[in-house]
């Protein structure tokens, strides 16, 4: 158990290691940012020594471990925009985007588990074409149009909840369903998938000759086996919701890292950009590692491989 | 054979495929489709009505925009941007990720292993975190677009490709074409590949849809291909603005999103269910 721990958190530090080179050659590929830093009319004497500022006069690997030690230091660099450290103006937005993640996956949660365990108890039902049709409808519908379209909805015609911002706690209502939309079609689906799948095992006709009663066929025999899969994927999607969080957070101007990030890449401002991308690539890569772990508790199976 | 017939057998999913055919041979012939030009202005007729409105306009079916262009024609070219990306794309990322996979799988050795774990690193990021990292550094254009979206998805093809080889290559009917003295090359083009494939197709249905929506939100991000060529998510990110006077230009774009993606994701799981 505590040799996986280790070797799966060392393995977190190596892909780490991999993402602080694929942002350096991001960065070396994205050209050269002090001509997009000074004014056309700049003299050459000044380029020169804004790069030597900036230690763009070096070679690339001694680039890369300045980069690196700088990075370890919490030093990522002057944000061009705003004339702040960036890191700084990073972790200031963090609490927002994990306030509106966590609600988001406690509403997809709570919406989809029940969703895809009725699907698949009742398949073939009205109620499980409903479930069905909903999902795929669910994982069709682009995240950002479904924003548009609720606060056409709700904060322009009926005026029920605000349609941007971080004003009041209903605020978050908007953001939030519409971040856990797609995900309850994902989940849903997969609930379904892996209930039905776990209702075809022999264990589950043993317990029924038994006598057992349809409920807690159901909950005590299917629903746990089939929850360890969905587990997994469910700790994929935290992953991918800090990704999403760029465009929902953008159309609610919900002040989190990845509104700052679609503000950062318009005003081409290199350093936050490199900042929020690293910030948002080591909280991914803490939560794969956190699940991996969760896992480890959730099946017993895992910690003896 | 068979498979087909289950297909065809399959309402919903024919259902898909009629949807994504009509929508992609619209796309295909716009220029014959299409009532008016993409970026013809009428600013007199700026923000018309749907036609079913009194004050609307039945050449401008679904309505204008802020500049008085006409919607539908918009929406058609956005269609036709979305589903090159989609599709070029996956051809970019299934190529690369199914010959990678398929190699790797086949010879295995250290190449394997440090393939292996490269897609394990890349898989632990979501695909439109990796695509809007790399478009906000190298800047963004119909190619960027399409070699930045194909090359963060060749994860997954690598993946089954290489499954699937591994258990393939201790059949039967490979150690009899290497018997016979088949070279690799022969036997991965003729034996492996061939029946690679199937599974491959389902797995590239499904990404061109998921592709469709990174495209659609990558343009509304303006990290998209760039203006006057209509994409359907530049067009969300523009009706965004005049929403409250003008709401069609909000809702038909993205109507369209969910149309082809829908159409698309049907026809994958029927697919699915049919091999």
């Amino acid at each position: 158990m505590l040799r996986f721990i280790v070797w799966r958190f060392l393995q977190s530090i190596a892909v780490l290691f991999a993402v602080s080179i694929g942002i350096f050659v991001l960065i070396y590929l994205s050209g050269d940012p002090v001509s997009t830093m000074v004014p056309l009319v700049a003299r050459p004497a000044d380029v020169v020594s804004i790069k030597a500022y900036y230690g763009l006069d070096q070679p690339l690997y001694i680039q890369y471990i300045l980069f690196v030690r700088n990075a370890l230091h919490g030093d990522l660099g002057h944000s061009f925009k705003y004339r702040q450290d960036s890191l700084g103006l990073v972790l200031a937005r963090l609490p927002a985007t994990f306030i509106l993640a966590v609600t988001s996956v406690i509403i997809a949660v709570a919406v989809a588990v029940p969703l895809g365990i009725m699907s698949a108890t009742r398949r073939g039902t009205v109620l499980d074409d409903l479930a069905t049709g909903m999902s795929l409808l669910g994982i069709s519908t682009p995240q950002f149009w479904l924003g548009i379209l609720l606060i056409l909805l709700f904060a322009e015609r009926l005026r029920w909840l605000p349609p941007s911002g971080k004003d009041s706690p209903s605020s978050l209502i908007l953001p939030a369903v519409t971040l856990a939309a797609s995900h309850i079609g994902m989940i849903t689906r997969l609930v379904r998938r892996c209930m039905l799948e776990a209702l075809s095992q022999d264990y589950i006709t043993t317990a029924r000759a038994k006598g057992l009663e349809e409920r807690a066929v159901n909950y005590r025999h299917a629903l746990r086996n089939a929850l360890i899969p969905t587990v997994t994927v469910i700790g994929l999607h935290l992953g991918s919701l800090i990704g999403g969080s760029v465009i929902v957070e953008t159309v609610f101007a919900w002040p989190g890292v990845g509104w700052l990030m679609y503000q950062a890449i318009n005003a081409r401002d290199l350093p936050l950009v490199r900042a929020d991308v690293l910030v948002m690539a080591i909280i991914i890569t803490f939560i794969n590692f956190a699940v991996d772990v969760s896992y480890c508790y959730l099946d017993p199976r895992i910690r003896y491989q | 054979m068979k498979g087909i017939k289950r297909f065809a057998r399959n309402r919903t999913a024919m259902f898909g495929l009629m949807i994504t055919l009509l929508l992609a041979f619209t796309a295909l012939f716009a220029p014959l489709v299409a009532p008016h030009s993409y970026k013809e202005q009428n600013l007199p007729k700026a923000l018309t009505p749907p036609f079913w409105y009194p004050d609307g306009d039945i050449t401008y079916l679904l309505g204008t925009d802020h500049l008085g262009r006409d919607l539908f024609t918009r929406i058609i070219y956005g269609l036709r941007i979305s589903l090159i990306v989609g599709v070029g794309s996956v051809l970019v990322g299934g190529t690369f990720g199914t010959v990678l996979g398929i190699v790797s799988g086949f010879f295995g050795g250290k190449v394997d292993g440090i393939l292996m774990r490269l897609a394990d690193t890349q898989l632990s990021f979501p695909v439109i975190f990796l695509a809007i990292a790399v478009i906000a550094f190298l800047g963004r254009g119909l190619l960027n677009l399409i070699a930045v979206l194909g090359f963060v998805s060749w994860v997954q093809y690598a993946r089954v490709a290489r499954g699937e080889a591994l258990v393939l290559k201790e059949k039967e009917f490979v150690d009899a074409a290497r018997s016979i003295g088949a070279t690799p090359f022969h036997i991965i083009t003729r034996h492996i590949f061939p029946n690679v494939m199937p599974t491959i197709l389902v797995i590239v249905t499904v990404n061109v849809s998921i592709m469709i929506l990174a495209e659609a939100a990558l343009s509304f991000l303006g990290l998209g291909v760039q203006p006057p060529m209509p994409t359907l998510g530049q067009m969300l990110s523009e009706g965004r603005q005049v929403f409250s006077t003008a709401w069609w230009n909000a809702v038909f774009p993205g109507l369209a999103i969910m149309l082809i993606v829908l159409g698309i994701n049907l026809l994958g799981d029927g697919l699915a269910e049919a091999r």
